[in-house]
């Protein structure tokens, strides 16, 4: 059973991500790596042309149209959020080289799809922002056929480790608050009861996006410095002024080289 | 008894040879391709390259018309960096193992796949020789693509060319192939034909936003005549309209000739700064390879007759310190400006800032004392790259972060997209000019369907093109693709 509290989490999220700051800072795809990673994450997976693919939290679509259209698969995407089932259906559409992608609004924790039907499922910076973890993971696992992969990519902050100031919004959006350890993701997995568990650290994707946040920060402050007044531009309309943000990134840095914050691939693959 | 006088009747003694001995490097053969010895020598202010074959005698030709210019700008070199994976084995020595053989000195920056060698144009002079030939699948470039990833991790920049990408069919998938890894930039190597004439292919092109790299050889219509065989003036100024209209982003590329076009180099910058689809311009002397109309190898136009040909041009906008080596490549190879352009106020970067500060690498001990020196540097070392890409958001961060306090910059890096102009200027290797040293540490590459890439100038030099044509093209003959 679902909680109101956590109904509202998925809400929140998927509202977060549908902002321009999530996207300014995580590109179409939302996620640390982008494309890059996702195309990794499929050749991890083994797809080949005309799998039938499941993609949890699948956002606007980035992922599902670039892997439908890089391995020939089928792609169906569940996204909790309306809008951006909307606008993914709309970009697919849209799109000027076409991809075998749909799109249906739903919880994709509980998954709204035929059970043993699929050759893959992923799921990108999804399981950390997933209240019921364990029951998110038996509904995927249970999606693939005998044989199917599951490909999962995300946040990984060690147990203990997340700074205060990420237990709020900022974190939720850098998939930080509900994430697991490393380990956490693979004893997930092998609960799950899938085997043949490989793993992948993706960590400089993390470093990468930080330096960009950071990069934006110093432009920031010094064009603010600059013109002496607190204007603020649009994209950084929900950072708050008082907060030493560019201290926060230094200490995200810091745990990004000690391991205890990083992103992680992993694949398991549903017994014959 | 020796004579003291000459037969003209000098004394005769020692005398200075005419030349300062600067470098002894290896070259081809014009004729044979053969590797030979070769030297560079200083003459008249002026760098030569002279070198010997065996069977077809000497040569020699002119590398750069201002001494000075060459001999600054070698501490314009970085470390290179090691690509994840190498595709071929040192077997036979530099340039004949190409490549990416485990001797390279620099990974890809900027990759190029030949979709085609078809063109719908025919003009006089063509690196790539355009004709008949073949035509890659998607399979192919999906491929190439894939092989890129690995060598690479992360990719920086890919750009379609041909022949005449446009024509091919499967080009907007090609592109989306690239984006769909992941590849951060996307660019396509155009005549501009078919984006003045098809509309629904512009409609596809400003759906997919690669950035246009728009051959534009100048303003007059003598130029095209004599460049592309036919007035093509009109054409290109209606494509530019149109990639203005649709919001495509275009580069003017334009190929430089002695008595063609080097008068016309201040025209052409001086019009892409006021054209709004335009966000940089790349001034390539002429390459004689491929097809070329006759040359004089004494006589070829170099990046400093393109330097001087802009100071001269442009009333003062511009001075020489406003170009700056790319330490990417080999330092001789390209050089780069970058200009902030505001209601027709154009302002060079390198007036608020030392580069050489921060980009000669040799003579620096130490980096500048100022707060983000580090990080000033590494923006610098992404605009001064062989993958700086203009209109691009990364090119426009690293632009900002190098110059944010030097400059009244206004918020919003849409706004900074649209003013900040890159300028560059390459100069490919011929036969007469082809330097090993420059292609061992050459950071653009020619994709090709077996997986290797190799360094561009090698490529058309070497007799590399030649071969992967005919391989290709048999192979389509035979229907194996």
């Amino acid at each position: 059973m679902t909680s109101n509290s956590d109904l509202h989490t998925k809400a929140c999220c998927a509202e977060l991500y549908q902002s321009d700051l999530a996207r300014m800072l995580l590109g179409d795809s939302l996620h640390p790596g982008g494309l890059r990673l996702t195309n990794r994450l499929g050749r991890l997976m083994g797809l080949s042309r005309g799998h039938w693919l499941a993609d949890l939290a699948s956002g606007r679509g980035a992922s599902a149209g670039a892997i439908a259209r890089s391995f020939h698969c089928r792609v169906i995407g569940i996204e909790y959020g309306r809008e951006a089932v909307v606008d993914a259906r709309r970009l697919s559409l849209d799109a000027p080289v076409p991809a075998d992608s749909w799109f249906i609004q739903g919880d994709a924790e509980m998954p709204p799809l035929k059970p043993g039907s699929f050759d893959a499922v992923f799921a990108e910076c999804a399981f950390s922002v997933f209240p019921d973890k364990e029951l998110a993971i038996a509904q995927a696992a249970a999606l693939l056929k005998p044989g199917g992969r599951l490909g999962m990519s995300d946040v990984t902050v060690e147990p203990g480790f997340l700074p205060e100031e990420l237990n709020t919004s900022l974190g939720q959006m850098l998939c930080v608050t509900g994430a697991l350890g490393m380990e956490g993701y693979a004893d997930l997995l092998s609960h799950a009861g899938l085997v043949n568990i490989y793993r992948e650290e993706a960590s400089l994707h993390v470093s990468e996006l930080l330096t960009k946040i950071k990069a934006a920060l110093t432009t920031f402050s010094v064009l603010a410095g600059m013109v002496g007044s607190q204007e603020q531009t649009p994209v950084f309309g929900e950072l708050s002024p008082e907060t030493d943000w560019l201290g926060l990134v230094g200490r995200l840095e810091r745990l990004v080289s000690a391991g205890q914050l990083g992103y992680w691939l992993y694949v398991g693959e549903r017994p014959a | 008894m020796v004579d003291s006088r000459k037969l003209d009747g000098k004394l005769r003694g020692k005398q200075d040879a005419d030349f300062i001995f600067h470098e002894f490097t290896r070259s081809i053969c014009p004729q044979c391709k053969r590797v030979i010895d070769a030297q560079v020598i200083i003459r008249d202010k002026k760098v030569y390259m002279r070198k010997r074959c065996p069977d077809h005698g000497w040569f020699e030709g002119i590398i750069s018309s201002d001494a000075k210019m060459y001999v600054d700008s070698i501490g314009f070199n970085k470390p290179g960096t090691i690509p994840l994976d190498f595709t071929t084995e040192v077997d036979k020595g530099c340039p004949l193992d190409c490549g990416l053989c485990p001797e390279h000195k620099q990974h890809i920056c900027l990759a190029l796949i030949e979709v085609n060698t078809g063109c719908n144009l025919d003009c006089p002079i063509c690196f790539a020789d355009a004709g008949a030939g073949f035509s890659l699948t998607l399979e192919q470039v999906e491929g190439m693509l894939d092989r890129y990833v690995e060598t690479e991790g992360n990719p920086e920049v890919v750009q379609f060319s041909g022949g005449e990408p446009t024509i091919h069919p499967g080009l907007p998938a090609m592109i989306q192939a690239a984006m769909d890894r992941g590849i951060g930039q996307v660019m396509v190597n155009t005549n501009g034909i078919r984006l003045a004439r098809d509309d629904k292919f512009l409609e596809t092109m400003a759906k997919l936003n690669p950035v246009i790299y728009f051959q534009f050889d100048g303003l007059r219509r003598e130029t095209y005549r004599t460049i592309r065989g036919e007035d093509l003036l009109e054409t290109k100024l209606l494509a530019l309209d149109r990639m203005e209209r649709v919001g495509l982003d275009a580069v003017l590329v334009a190929a430089i000739e002695h008595d063609i076009n080097l008068d016309e180099v201040g025209a052409i910058l001086e019009f892409g700064l006021e054209n709004p689809a335009v966000r940089g311009v790349v001034l390539q002397p002429v390459t004689h390879v491929g097809r070329h109309i006759p040359f004089d190898a004494m006589r070829r136009v170099t990046i400093p007759d393109v330097i001087h040909g802009i100071v001269e041009q442009t009333n003062g906008r511009f001075l020489l310190e406003d170009f700056v080596p790319v330490p990417c490549c080999f330092p001789t190879c390209q050089v780069n400006s970058y200009v902030y352009v505001d209601e027709g106020q154009v302002t060079p970067l390198p007036r608020l800032l030392k580069i050489e500060d921060y980009l000669d690498y040799i003579t620096n001990v130490a980096l500048p004392k100022v707060p983000d020196a580090a990080q000033i540097r590494e923006a610098l070392e992404g605009l001064w790259s062989a993958s700086a890409v203009p209109g691009s958001d990364k090119t426009t961060d690293q632009f900002q972060c190098a110059c944010g306090p030097g400059l009244d910059l206004p918020f919003g890096i849409d706004h900074l997209n649209k003013h900040i102009f890159q300028i560059a200027i390459k100069d490919f290797l011929d036969a007469y000019t082809f330097n090993v040293k420059q292609v061992m540490k050459c950071c653009v590459a020619v994709l090709v369907p077996d997986g290797r890439s190799i360094p561009f100038c090698a490529y058309n030099s070497v007799g590399y093109r030649e071969q992967v044509r005919e391989e290709l093209t048999r192979q389509q003959k035979e229907g194996k693709f």
